[in-house]
């Protein structure tokens, strides 16, 4: 059997150029059916043009977005963008409604554009609006809602028609601890039931929490696309939290434990008293984690948490790959401005 | 990798949902055109019913001063058609605070409101716009069509019967509603909020446009074809017609004289509003475009 993952969405070369800025350059990209693809990137990296290609909203320079339709993956075109992107529900970062209309008004419209039977449309709301717990409001006012509720109306819009992917920009930004969580459980849920999810979030904890694999894009240019684990790998930089029982001298215990691993560290142990763990840099290999944590319980250590935090993780290698982009981007603006110069 | 199996075999539902989906053709196109135009037409009912609440009071004040004229023994005039004409002399006043009204929001509401409907919008930008212009020009034409229909109670009530030429000036309203409009649209597209968008209209028209047509006319003898509210003279204009005279030469000193227009030809109203509302609505659409993909 076939243990490729199917690929959804796939980008080819899509290059997006404004009169003076290359938004997108040369984005190659794959989606795999029923993922979550956490895309990260700072502001103005070309996260939203990239989503605006994908809707169809911007015509590409160059390049070629394909999706995935009767078992095929077909060339998006302006014939043929009706009928490809009925698979895909788009949600934009901070959705706003008309304030005197009601969830209900607002799905069924959306539901109709989409082409979802009209005879089923009534179960259809109803059932995603109970899905969020927002049944009691179906018929209230969106002016009396509360953020994170308009940001689940929000994602229900995209969700309506009941497509296969699910494109999301920064579903999460600017809502509360609790909203955040719900929203995370949400596209949990999505995912479980099938959804391909395609996420832009500034909030690393969030991706990490959720996302198969995360895409970077800096300066238009994907710099990094993998899982964390991966991306942790081909790093060569991690740190571990270890959390001890009873600890009486900090300095005592963390010169005890860099002498009982330090062949495997990559640098000094570090002590974050705001957490009150120590962090142990290592090279992200887990067979060398394993062997840190057999060490230090063999030591009489007693450990009561051993982790590789995924949103530390995952906010270590996002400044790693962003700082290199920046680099070489400074470095090829220098080029372009002597090549100016000599012509 | 088993995790994408799994989840491959999940999404057999989802498929079975996307099979039973409305075929993409021109009947959905259309079926949006008309899904997004009833969902405007409700979103903009209380707006509707002020706009019959003002028409109503300006036809109350109008049969108030013709009763008082009346009381005071002025005669009710022969003809149901002069009659009829001075309930709509304001008319043309009527449809640019209707037209403004319902124009000034048609784009930019969404770009103020941050709505999705403009930046990620559900269907293609040219339908979304068809349906919310033709939406917005029906509601504008029923309150148009509702104040006529007021006229035309009287006059019947008074007379037992509606002269035609009613009917021709309320197509000629409705040909001005469809040109202020497009104008306010336009405004609509590059405008940062619907405010601006409505008193940038109204300010043209009621001023602007009447100061350029004074000017012209006392250098020029040309017919202010550009400027809008000389469209709604037609309005009144064809009660007259086809004897009325269409401009008039007024001496102001020896040698020197003005020409003041009175009233387009029907020709030359059909044609110029058609270039006019069709360059308006094509330049909005296009800044609207435009705006939507930065």
């Amino acid at each position: 059997m076939d243990s490729k993952p199917e690929i959804i969405i796939e980008l080819k070369n899509l290059t997006k150029k404004f009169k003076f800025v290359t938004a997108v350059n040369d984005l190659n990209l794959e989606i795999y059916k029923g993922e979550i693809l956490g895309f990260l990137g700072p502001n103005g990296a070309g996260k939203t043009t990239s989503m605006k290609l994908m809707a169809s909203l911007l015509k590409p320079t160059e390049g070629e977005i394909f999706i995935r339709e009767n078992g095929k993956l077909q060339k998006l075109t302006s014939h043929n963008k009706d009928y490809l992107l009925d698979n895909i529900g788009f949600l934009i970062e901070n959705p706003e409604f008309y304030k005197d209309n009601t969830p209900r008004q607002l799905l069924t419209l959306f539901a109709k554009l989409k082409g979802y039977p009209r005879d089923k449309i009534n179960d259809r709301v109803a059932e995603i609006i109970h899905m969020v717990d927002l049944s009691q409001w179906i018929d209230q006012k969106l002016g009396t809602f509360s953020k994170g509720m308009r940001q689940k109306i929000g994602i229900l819009s995209a969700l309506v028609h009941d497509p296969v992917i699910l494109v999301l920009d920064e579903p999460q930004t600017g809502l509360d601890p609790k909203a955040r969580r719900e929203i995370r459980d949400l596209l949990l849920q999505l995912k479980n039931q099938g959804k391909t999810i395609f996420l832009s979030s500034h909030l690393l904890y969030e991706i990490a929490e959720i996302a198969d694999r995360v895409a970077i894009i800096s300066h238009g240019i994907l710099v990094a696309c993998d899982t964390l684990e991966n991306l942790e790998a081909q790093s060569k930089s991690s740190h571990i939290q270890v959390e001890l029982l009873n600890m009486n001298d900090i300095n005592e215990t963390g010169m005890q434990i860099d002498k009982l691993i330090q062949s495997f560290l990559t640098e000094p142990i570090r002590y974050n008293k705001d957490s009150r763990v120590f962090e142990l840099p290592f090279d992200g290999d887990p067979e060398k984690q394993y062997k840190i944590l057999q060490v230090l319980i063999q030591n009489g250590m007693k450990i009561i948490d051993f982790t590789v935090s995924k949103a530390d993780l995952l906010e270590s290698l996002y400044l790693q790959h962003i700082s290199q982009s920046d680099k070489t981007y400074k470095e090829f603006q220098k080029k372009a401005i002597k090549v100016e110069n000599i012509i | 990798m088993e995790n994408h199996q799994v989840q491959i075999k999940k999404t057999g539902k989802m498929e079975m949902g996307m099979q039973n989906r409305e075929k993409i053709g021109s009947k959905r196109k259309l079926q949006q055109i008309y899904d997004i135009g009833y969902f405007e037409i409700n979103r903009n009912l209380k707006k509707t019913l002020i706009l019959m609440i003002i028409s109503t009071v300006m036809f109350i004040l109008f049969v108030i001063g013709e009763e008082y004229r009346l009381g005071k023994g002025a005669e009710l005039p022969e003809e149901p058609a002069d009659f009829a004409l001075r309930f709509i002399m304001m008319i043309g006043s009527l449809v640019l605070i209707s037209a403004t009204s319902y124009g000034g929001s048609i784009i930019v509401v969404d770009f103020e409101k941050l709505t999705g409907n403009i930046l990620f919008p559900k269907i293609s930008r040219e339908r979304l716009f068809v349906g919310r212009f033709l939406a917005n020009y029906l509601m504008n034409a029923f309150v148009i069509l509702f104040y006529y229909i007021l006229v035309a109670f009287i006059v019947f009530i008074k007379y037992t019967g509606i002269p035609k030429i009613l009917w021709t000036s309320l197509g000629w309203a409705l040909l001005y509603v469809l040109l202020i409009l497009s104008f306010t649209i336009l405004f609509s597209s590059f405008m940062k909020s619907t405010a601006g968008a409505v008193v940038f209209s109204l300010a043209l028209n009621m001023i602007a446009f009447s100061i350029i047509q004074s000017i012209l006319s006392l250098i020029s003898s040309i017919e202010p074809l550009f400027s809008l509210p000389y469209y709604a003279t037609i309005i009144t204009g064809c009660f007259n017609m086809p004897e009325g005279d269409r401009f008039q030469t007024i001496p102001i000193i020896e040698g020197f004289e003005m020409t003041l227009w009175i009233t387009p030809s029907p020709q030359g109203a059909l044609i110029g509003t058609a270039i006019l509302s069709f360059v308006f609505l094509l330049s909005a659409y296009l800044i609207f475009r435009n705006r939507q993909n930065k």
